[in-house]
Order: C-alpha cells, then structure tokens, then sequence
C-alpha cells in the first residue's frame, strides 16, 4: 500500500513538474482551440439562418476541418517538445541524473500530453457548443458531429503524436526532429504516389495492382471511412509508440545533439529519400527531356539529395560527398524502376489471364464516374464468358502498346478496364483502349445480362427506391435544351413503371446502342442520397421509355440547337467519328 | 560508497575510458584530476546515471545505478554546464528540487542565498557564469543527498567563492557526512580540498590514493651540504625521486618517514637543513615520474 502511494505520489510530482515547464504550450493550446471553436464560430454563425448556422456549426466542430489541423500541429508539438531534451546534453544531464526512471519520463510526457490536448480540446468544443446554443444552432445533431469529431480527430492525434515521438527518438537534434516527424507522416503517401507515378508508364496500367494501401499514414488513413480509420490509426499508434519506446531504451544519451544517431536509420532514410527525390525528378523530365534527360535527372537529384543529406547527418558542408553507396543504391533503385515501367521489361502489358484461374471479370468506363461505376460494378457485374473478355483483353492491350504514351487516347477508340477476380482471391485488372474495330467482342459484352446488370442501376435499385420516397426527390427528362423547361413528376407513382419500361429497352442495349448512337436525351432522377442525381441516357430506339415519357408529359423533342443537342454527348464507350441518332 | 569496477565507455569506437576502478568513500572529498578529454566527465556522467557503460559496474551504497531511481536519489549531479529551467528564478529551481528531494532544505537554501549575494527572485538566465555555478552547487548541497557530483565546478569560482563553497562542503561533512566527488582539470584547484584523489589519463585511472597515505611516505627536503659528497650519501640511505640543485642548495623529494630522514640527517654535515610540506603537484610528480609519466603535462596549468 505504502509502494502504491509513493508510486502515485512519485506521477503526481512528476505531472505537476511537467506541467510547470510546459505552461506556454498549455496556454497556447487552450487559447487556439478556444479562439477557433468558439471564437471564429461566432463570427461565423452572425447574420445566418438558423438552418445554414447549423450546418456551419457541424462544419466546424467537426472532424476533418480547422479541428483537426490544429489537433495535427499540436500533437507534433507535443511529442516534439516532451522529449526535446533528449537532443540537448545539458538538459540530458539535468534530467537523466535526476532520481525518475526513464520508464517514468516517457510515460509522463505521453499522459502530459494527452491530458493538455483532451482538456484543451473539450474546452473548445463545451465553449463552441455554448455559442451554437447562443444562435440556436446547438441541437442533437451538432452535438453528436462535435463528439464524434473529437473522438476521431483524437485517434489521429494519437497515431500522429506516436509517430512524432519516434522521429523524436530516431534523431538528435530539435530541428532534424520535426523535419523527421513531417518526413515519417508523410513519407508512406509520397513513396505510394511515386511509385504509382512511375508504374504509370507500364500502357496498360490501372493503378491498383501495385498501390500499396497506407497503413502508417495517420493523416491519410483519417479520411478514409470511420471502419477503416479507426483500427488502422489505433494500429499505427500502437507500432509507432511502441518503436518509439524500444528507441527510447536503445537510444544511447551521448547521442543528444547528432542528427541521426543509428546508422542503420541514417542509411535507411537517405536511400529512401533518394529514391523518392529521383523517381519525381525523373518522372518530370523525362516528359520533357525523354529517357536520357529523365535518367540524368536521378542521377542528379540522388547526388544533391545525398550531399544535402549528408550535410545536414553531420552537420558539415563538406561532407556531401560522404556516403556515395546508399546514394548510389536510392538512385540506382529509383532508375531501375523508371527503365523498368517505361520499357516495360518484364511483359506487364503482354499479361492475358489463364482462363482456368479467373473466376469472373468486370468492366468499367474511364468516361463517367469512375469510382461510383467501379464500386457498383464490383459488387454486380460478374463477366463469365472469359474467352470473350480475354480476347478482348488482347485486342486492347496490343491497341495501347501500339500507342505512345504521350501521343495520348488513340484516336477511335474507348478507354476501359478489365478487371479479373481470380480464384486465389486476387483481383487483377489492365486499362486499355478498345478500337471500333473490336465491335463484334463489344457488343457480345455489353449485350449480355450479366453486363447490364454492373452497369445500369436500376437493377440493383434499393437506394435509388428508397431515395426516391422523399419529399425532395423528384425525376425528370432533360433534352439539353437551355431554353427548354423542365417537366418534373412526383418520384414514387411513376418510377416502377419508368423502370418497368427502360429494362425492356436494355434488352436491346448493346455496344452499337452506347458506342455508335446520341443520346437523345437523359432521364435525371434526382435522389436526396449520397449517390446524388442519377441519369439514365434515353436513345431514339427506346421506344417504351419515350412512351412512358410521352404518357407522363415529361417527353420533349430534340433540341433546335446542335450545341445544344451535342452537349447531351455522355462519352460512355463512345465514338464521336460515327455517332448518329 | 561509489564503486566503479572495470569500467569501460567507448564515444563511435574511440575509447572514453578504459576499466578504471574506482572507490568514493563515503565521508572523503575526492578529486578527479586529468586534462580535457582525460575522460573526467564521462566517469562523472556514468556515475550519475546519465550514461550506460559498456562494461563494468557502478554502484551507489551497493546498488547499481543505471535508471535506477532509488539510487540516483542518493546524489546530485552538478555537470560543467548546468541546466536551468527557461524563465526560472532560483525560488522555481529550489521548488523543483524540493520535488524530486524531499529533504531538501528550504530554510538552509533562502540562507546560503542571501550568504552568497544571489537574488532568490531574479531570472537565472541573467546570472553570470560563476553565479549559475554557485546555484547549482547550493541547490545540490541543500539537497540533502548523500553524495554531490561535481563536474569542474570549482573552475568557474573566484577564490573567495570557492573557499566558501570549501567551507560550505567541510560543515556539511562534518554535520551530516555529505561525500563530495569533484572533477578538475587543475591540481591546485582541488589541493587543499580533497582526501583522496584518482588522476585520470586518456581514460585509465593512473593513480588513486589518499592524500595523507601519499604524504606519509613522501617528503620534500631542501638543504646544503658542507660536503658534496654528503649527497651520494643520502642516495644511498633514502630512495630520492628528484634532486633539483639552484648552486649549492639541493631540494630533494624522497621516500621515507620524517624519523628516518631526521635520523639520517643528523648523521651528515649541513649547513643548512629543512622538511618542507609538500604540495599536491609536487605528490602526484613524484608518484607518476617512476611510472613515466610527466605529470606536468598531464594536470598542472
């Protein structure tokens, strides 16, 4: 008992004790989230409805805006300056001969900093709450985006302070501290868009295949969905805190004051920033100045990147030129991987799929919204017939091959993607252009259920039902014509039999009908959901649909104007050379 | 007691110190003497706590003393450029000794500041070196510790400072048997301060002794013989360690007691004969010459 009240004794001193050394950044922690929360929401709020100072009151105290900048910035304050006095060997003396554990320490400064950030935090918040009240803003639902915002901008504060406090304990000095902390919270984002960057140059390509998702990318992972968010940053802070801990011990005191004490880290980071400062400086020039500009270059940002590197790991202008290896091994690698995409030289761009490993495939337009489109095809369009996909496959990779990568679309064809869900749980997937000439295989594609029912939602309708049922939604035909006025229906009595009629025209969908033919017009349903409004393209041969307008009063004629009538043009597999009505 | 015992601290493979032993006993001023970079504040910055050896051991009154909580609360380490909170004043640095020692003394602290004209309420920051050094040790002496490490912290004192500091230290042994262990980089700075004193050198111990075991054998003599050939005479009886003649005047440093040089003395026409006392600088030269060293090179500025 007389053990537990020293030890708790021993964490009060040792809170009170930080505290008093760190009361600038109490002070300035209370005052910027107070000053934002409150303050500038005031300002906001004046001379709104109530209905448009509720939505600003949500928009502020919630996650993913001013909140959550100053929850970054602070958290990398915080780790940063809790243990700044590992890079100083006064304050190391101070602190190291003083009779706390090292154990001690480092949980002190983590509880320390949660407390000032949470306090802090919640004061904004209570106090901006207040204010909301005081313009009739404060409901249930501002409530509820303020308390969930803090709950998730705290996650990211601790995945962002985990990863601060490693650079911290990776580096000697205060300066390479933050420059290490901005370096490891961004560095997974940046070698993601590099190397994509680079892959891009393989033709057919799609950009998935070989993305690797970030998993330590707390400001990254944050804005992905709450599921995924929250156990990947819990995660990240986990790892983070506990190398940050194991550093912690291994580090060495008389290490204060050198940039980056381990070498096996100096190493590391150098070749790794090498081979990201050669892949942006390669992929820029050699747009411009082709291979050889591109490779001269690496060869030059790796040997300034590595003299900078080098000058700041020893703090001497004139040891730029030490460690030439790992420069060497980043720029190498980074060059390597440009020939590599660029030639493309193990075959990337020649790959068909074995038939026997291929479970299904879909298809996806690069013309319209690509992610909504690949989410939904994904999920519903389940290809079969792989013989027809394959060759067609085959077709568009030799028509992309063929095709300069800076000479753009070739011209006459449609860009797609294939995507196949292998057995072995994979999915793979190729972007290519399909020429007009593979109109046979298109058609044979896009005639089949299977097709229709990945690409057009009304077949898998449940949101855009439930949606329709509100006071707010409505469906419309829009011919495109700028003078022409909208004729609205209720949404509920007339969508099964506008669904009704459209399916019966899809069994006549085909390549021909969305390649070859314009859309006379579009039938905009306009659902208060997160999909948005949703157009279905009407074509002259659906005829059941033009009836189901006609019987509704919503049908109207072709616009007078061409420009009118050329804007209805929707681009999905699509050839403007031979379009007709 | 701190006990060091082979120890070894090497900085990016150059080797700091090399399995020195050592022994602090408790009650003693010891002295750490060597030149810059003779490892002095490594041997102070291991025995703190600061840093880890990579081999051997230290202990505190038997306890090891690395992360070690209970054990660093046995001293205060003052290093050569002690730390200050930003902004702080000496009542904000005594506060947060008062936290991490409670013996520390307050009441003893307001005196021996008002003693050594320091302002209790101005920034430290505006302190002059040596008033800076003068609060660390104060704060250290007040408190309460078993041991105080200092680190060349009498070499930034002005005299009358220091013998106040030596004054400070010598009631505070006697009181309550404080064990100071100080690092110098000059013998004269610790001559009439230590017990016992290590002399450390490109980071071996070459020496530990206790000052009066180092006086008790040693003697410094000057004197004129009425026959020259009186001095070989004395070669022979005492061993002499040094004989540096100014004309016909001999000051000679040999080993043995008082009694045998008097009794060897009385034997041998002199026209002039004295026992001098013999100073730390002239112990340690006289001590390391026969293990060839030249101390003056090594300490003495």
């Amino acid at each position: 008992m007389m053990s537990e009240n020293s030890s708790f004794s021993n964490f009060v001193t040792l809170q009170k004790n930080i505290f008093k050394r760190r009361k600038w950044l109490i002070v300035l922690a209370f005052v910027t989230f107070i000053l934002f929360d409150a303050g500038f929401l005031s300002l906001y709020l004046t001379g709104l409805t109530r209905s448009s100072a509720i939505d600003a009151a949500k928009e502020m105290l919630g996650a993913g805006n001013i909140n959550t900048v100053i929850v970054l910035v602070g958290s990398v304050l915080l780790a940063i300056e809790g243990f700044h006095w590992l890079s100083n060997k006064q304050k190391i003396d101070f602190y190291e001969s003083q009779p706390i554990s090292r154990n001690a320490h480092f949980v002190g400064v983590i509880i320390n900093s949660a407390v000032i950030l949470v306090t802090s935090y919640l004061t904004g918040i209570v106090l901006g709450l207040i204010v909301a009240a005081s313009y009739k803003a404060c409901t249930g639902a501002v409530v509820k985006t303020a308390f969930t915002g803090f709950g998730s901008n705290l996650i990211l504060s601790l995945a962002t302070f985990s990863v601060s406090t490693l650079a911290v304990m990776l580096t000697g000095t205060l300066a390479v501290s933050v420059i290490a902390a901005v370096v490891l919270l961004a560095f997974e984002p940046a070698f993601d868009a590099c190397v994509n960057t680079c892959l891009m140059m393989l033709p057919t390509y799609n950009g998935r295949d070989f993305t690797t998702h970030c998993i330590f990318s707390p400001v990254e992972t944050f804005y992905r969905p709450a599921w995924y968010a929250i156990p990947h940053n819990l995660l990240c802070a986990a790892i983070a805190l506990v190398a940050a801990y194991l550093f912690y011990r291994y580090r060495k005191n008389e290490d204060a004051g050198k940039t980056v004490p381990l070498k096996a880290v100096r190493a590391i980071t150098k070749a790794a920033l090498i081979f990201l400062a050669a892949i942006i400086a390669g992929s820029f020039f050699e747009q411009s100045a082709g291979m050889a500009g591109g490779i001269i270059s690496m060869i030059i940002s790796a040997l300034v990147v590595g003299g900078v590197m080098e000058a700041i790991y020893n703090a001497d202008i004139r040891k730029v030129f030490k460690g030439l290896g790992f420069t060497a091994i980043g720029g190498v690698c980074a060059i390597v991987l440009m020939v590599f995409c660029r030639y493309d030289v193990v075959g990337y761009s020649r790959w068909i799929p074995d038939k026997a490993g291929v479970k299904s495939a879909y298809i996806v337009n690069t013309s319209g919204n690509e992610i909504e489109d690949t989410t939904y095809a994904a999920s519903y369009m389940k290809l079969t017939d792989i013989d027809t996909v394959n060759h067609l496959l085959e077709i568009g990779e030799e028509t992309t091959r063929n095709t300069p990568v800076e000479d753009g679309s070739p011209a006459n064809t449609c860009e797609i993607k294939i995507y196949y869900r292998m057995k072995n749980g994979k999915t793979m997937s190729r972007k290519v252009y399909i020429p007009a000439t593979a109109r046979d295989l298109m058609n044979k594609v896009m005639g089949s259920e299977e097709f229709k029912e990945g690409f057009f939602r009304l077949y898998h309708d449940d949101d855009i039902a439930k949606g329709l049922k509100r006071a707010s939604a409505s469906i419309a035909y829009d011919n495109a014509d700028a003078d022409a006025t909208r004729l609205y229906a209720n949404s509920t009595d007339i969508y099964q039999s506008l669904k009704e009629a459209y399916l019966k025209d899809l069994e006549h969908y085909d390549f021909d009908t969305a390649g070859f033919k314009m859309e006379i017009g579009q039938i905009v349903l306009d659902i208060p959901s997160e999909n948005g409004e949703e157009y279905l393209p009407v074509y002259a041969s659906f005829s059941n649909t033009i009836q189901f307008l006609k019987d509704n009063h919503m049908y109207m004629d072709l616009p007078k104007k061409e420009v009118d009538r050329n804007s209805l043009y929707s681009g999905f597999y699509t050839f403007p050379e031979k379009i007709s009505y | 007691m701190i006990e060091t015992k082979d120890l070894c601290k090497s900085f990016d493979g150059a080797k700091a110190l090399d399995k020195v032993t050592l022994t602090v006993s408790d009650g003693e001023i010891t002295g750490l003497v060597g030149t810059n970079g003779a490892g002095k504040s490594t041997l102070l910055r291991l025995m703190a706590g600061v840093l880890k050896p990579d081999a051997g051991t230290i202990t505190v009154d038997g306890q090891p003393v690395w992360d070690d909580p209970k054990a660093k609360s046995q001293f205060v380490f003052v290093s050569d450029d002690p730390y200050f909170f930003n902004n702080a004043t000496p009542k904000d640095m005594a506060d947060y000794y008062r936290s991490l020692y409670p013996a520390f003394d307050k009441a003893q602290f307001d005196r021996l500041i008002k003693a050594f004209d320091l302002e209790m309420t101005r920034r430290v920051a505006t302190f002059s070196k040596g008033m800076k050094r003068q609060l660390a040790i104060l704060l250290a002496v007040c408190a309460k510790t078993k041991y105080v490490l200092l680190d060349e912290t009498f070499d930034g004192l002005d005299p009358v400072m220091r013998a106040a500091v030596k004054s400070l230290f010598a009631n505070e042994m006697s009181e309550r048997g404080l064990t100071p262990l100080i690092s110098s980089h000059s013998l004269r700075e610790l001559e009439d301060i230590c017990d016992h004193v290590g002399l450390l050198h490109k980071g071996g111990l070459l020496l530990s002794e206790d000052l009066d075991d180092m006086k008790t054998g040693l003697l410094k003599l000057q004197c004129v013989f009425s026959d020259e050939n009186d001095a070989q005479n004395v070669s022979k009886s005492l061993k002499v360690l040094s004989d540096e003649r100014q004309g016909r005047l001999h000051v000679m440093t040999v080993r043995g007691t008082r009694e045998q040089v008097t009794e060897i003395f009385s034997h041998i026409d002199t026209v002039f004969f004295e026992i001098l006392p013999l100073t730390l600088e002239e112990l340690f030269i006289a001590e390391t010459e026969g293990a060839g060293y030249d101390v003056r090179k090594l300490i003495i500025q």
